[in-house]
């Protein structure tokens, strides 16, 4: 616990640091990933140009055939990245492409944090389902924006540890000798930072790098906003057991009575939501 | 009567409130802060407390804390604007039923006062807004719309949309017996707003409407959730067999002696200002009970009707049971229930209870529609 606080600190000083200097370095979305983007945002936009570009980026192609195919019945059940890209539409597609580019974010090498980035990415996963959901029900926003949102909302993370792995050389080794709740201690105060230059390098929507911004308290002014859908959805995963580290339930527990208010959502609403969480992480997450 | 003590430092708020549940059937008394608040709970004892959180002299939490270190467990809404974690999860742990934010929403209000105050039945009635409908049937090609109506007899209600969102409006403002989903709807997995339609509609059927040439649809189908399928193109047998499936319970195999009393579909089925009769399929020595059943309930759903003002009743008879005088005695006692309070009445169903209500003064010059 003292050795995360610790590390904080210094991962704390190390990273407002670069970012005075302009030296913080934030992972690039793909090059195929941004240039499809740029494409995404034409309003008549060529899905088939867009489709050759995906054909180049195998992670991306991947994720696009299986997503497609799952949605697909009897002999559509193998389409080519043509037939794919055609049959989500635009929207569906850039949410894919940044999907995709993501989940690479939460792959981690180093043993010592494999584990919680992976487990971090199913908890982001649950939050943009549900999150996604919850748009959908309560109306006037965005279902995608809120998906992607919830999915980019701890996205800080995992960057922040794979900084922290660069720094082992320079701080006391005794420090990382961290379980789970240590790496999630070290990265808390630190990580929104992260994210919100994230957002803004990736050129993603105001409404989703609010969803990393301000997804710590609910705003009561504007109901609608995307950060209270990931406010709340975050902390419905964690009472679901779908979160990596320690959390105090009854803060949990706060903000989902106060999060139902808001929302206009009744309790059993939200448990029917919320009901096969687990399976729907396992089969969107993997 | 129930008592309600709302404490908070805004008369108008308080004004409000007072309205509120006064209409609602409930006394009310106001305090204007925390301490003049425990005063109050002092001098008289409540069946519920709406609370305020940042008041002058004495807040909301502080004056929770004193309730309850003094053994005061009368149960407390906290209805506020402050949305800040620490004080709500701090409220929780003294006890609180349930939290509203405001601005708030009567409805909201309502809902949650509801489940620590018993709630007139007239109250709690006016509370539900969503009407039921039949079907809602969501496909991105009107068409399908066209012809699954022109298919569906005239007592089924229908909605329709072609998309995601506007399914979702519907399904938050009506209550449904049935949805039917296209499953190649472009820009929408039919999953999750399956799912998504469910969590509005936990009572309602979700049937996934796809082509009968998909392979293994039914087991698809199941596997994704949905309890059946519905295929294109729509024949009227299809629809026969939807009806039959999902909207009306399979008969039940004539000269069954195992069968006992009223049995099928309902023996009512009300609808706003219509009432149909429903098919009786069970053995000959249930009918009495049949027709007692019928007259009970249909007394009943006229005096509803004519308590929430309706002057017309129009009865689909077309499935009910002939058998002359019991048949006639229940329609008679209808049609002077019905006068007595005003209703105009008007029936329809088939030939022979045309002929047969012809033979009777007080049915032969009712209003009479016979069916298709």
């Amino acid at each position: 616990m003292a050795e995360g606080q610790k590390l904080g600190n210094v991962l704390g000083d190390v990273v407002l640091n670069r970012i005075e200097n302009d030296s913080l370095v934030i992972p690039t979305l793909p090059q195929v990933a941004t240039e499809a983007l740029a494409m995404l945002k034409e309003e008549d936009v060529d899905l088939s140009a867009v489709a050759r570009l995906i054909e180049r980026e195998p992670v991306i192609a991947a994720r696009l055939l299986r997503q497609a195919s799952s949605a697909a019945k009897g002999t559509e059940k193998n389409p080519t990245i043509q037939q794919a890209s055609t049959r989500l539409g635009s929207q569906a597609l850039r949410t894919l492409i940044l999907d995709a580019s993501t989940r690479q974010l939460f792959q981690s090498r180093d043993a010592r944090i494999a584990d919680l980035t992976r487990s971090l990415w199913e908890h982001s996963v649950a939050v943009a389902l549900l999150a996604r959901d919850i748009a959908a029900l309560v109306g006037g926003v965005d279902p995608e924006a809120a998906y992607l949102a919830g999915l980019i909302h701890d996205v800080g993370k995992p960057i922040a540890a794979a900084i922290l792995l660069e720094l082992e050389r320079v701080v006391d080794p005794s420090l990382f000798d961290l379980d789970a709740d240590g790496w999630l201690i070290a990265v808390q105060n630190i990580h929104r930072t992260i994210g919100v230059a994230l957002s803004e390098k990736w050129e993603l929507p105001d409404a989703v790098a609010a969803g990393v911004r301000d997804s710590s308290e609910f705003d009561n002014v504007d109901r609608e906003a995307v950060s209270n859908l990931v406010c709340f959805s975050n902390s419905v995963a964690k009472l679901h057991d779908i979160y990596p580290g320690n959390y105090e339930k009854e803060d949990a527990e706060a903000m989902v009575l106060i999060g139902r208010s808001l929302l206009g959502l009744e309790a059993d609403v939200i448990e029917r939501l919320a009901d096969g969480l687990k399976t729907r992480v396992a089969q969107n997450a993997h | 009567m129930a008592t309600v003590l709302t404490v908070d430092d805004s008369r108008a708020v308080r004004s409000i409130l007072a309205r509120t549940l006064t209409q609602w059937g409930l006394e009310v008394a106001q305090a204007e802060d925390g301490k003049k608040g425990l005063q109050s709970l002092m001098e008289a004892s409540y069946d519920l407390v709406l609370l305020d959180v940042t008041m002058p002299e004495m807040d909301g939490p502080t004056m929770l804390a004193n309730m309850r270190d003094r053994g005061d467990k009368t149960p407390v809404l906290m209805l506020t604007s402050e949305s800040k974690t620490s004080i709500v999860a701090d409220a929780m742990k003294r006890g609180i039923e349930d939290y509203i934010l405001k601005p708030f929403k009567p409805d909201e209000l309502k809902a949650k006062i509801s489940k620590v105050i018993p709630l007139s039945e007239e109250t709690a009635k006016a509370d539900s807004t969503k009407d039921g409908l039949d079907i809602l049937l969501i496909d991105d090609i009107e068409n399908v719309h066209t012809k699954f109506k022109a298919l569906l007899p005239e007592n089924k209600t229908l909605e329709t949309c072609t998309n995601a969102p506007a399914a979702l409006a519907l399904a938050r403002g009506h209550r449904f017996s049935v949805v039917v989903l296209d499953n190649q709807i472009p820009d929408v997995n039919s999953v999750a707003l399956m799912n998504q339609i469910r969590a509005l509609q936990p009572k309602a059927r979700m049937l996934s409407l796809c082509l009968k040439s998909t392979e293994n649809a039914r087991e698809e189908a199941a596997s994704n959730g949905f309890d059946g399928v519905v295929f294109k193109p729509l024949t009227p047998d299809g629809i026969a067999e939807f009806l039959s499936e999902h909207l009306e319970p399979a008969p039940t195999p004539s000269g069954n002696p195992e069968s006992e009393g009223p049995v099928e579909e309902d023996v009512l089925v009300v609808e706003g200002t219509s009432i149909r009769v429903g098919r009786y399929n069970g053995p000959d020595d249930g009918l009495d009970e049949y027709f007692n059943d019928l007259k009970e309930k249909l007394t009943s759903n006229v005096q509803a009707l004519a308590e929430a003002c309706f002057d017309t009743l129009e009865l689909d008879a077309t499935s009910i049971a002939i058998r002359s005088d019991a048949t006639v005695r229940v329609l008679v006692g209808l049609a002077e229930q019905a006068e007595q309070l005003g209703i105009s009445l008007s029936l329809r169903g088939t030939g022979e209870l045309r002929n047969l209500l012809q033979r009777f003064a007080e049915t032969a010059s009712l209003p009479f529609e016979e069916s298709k």
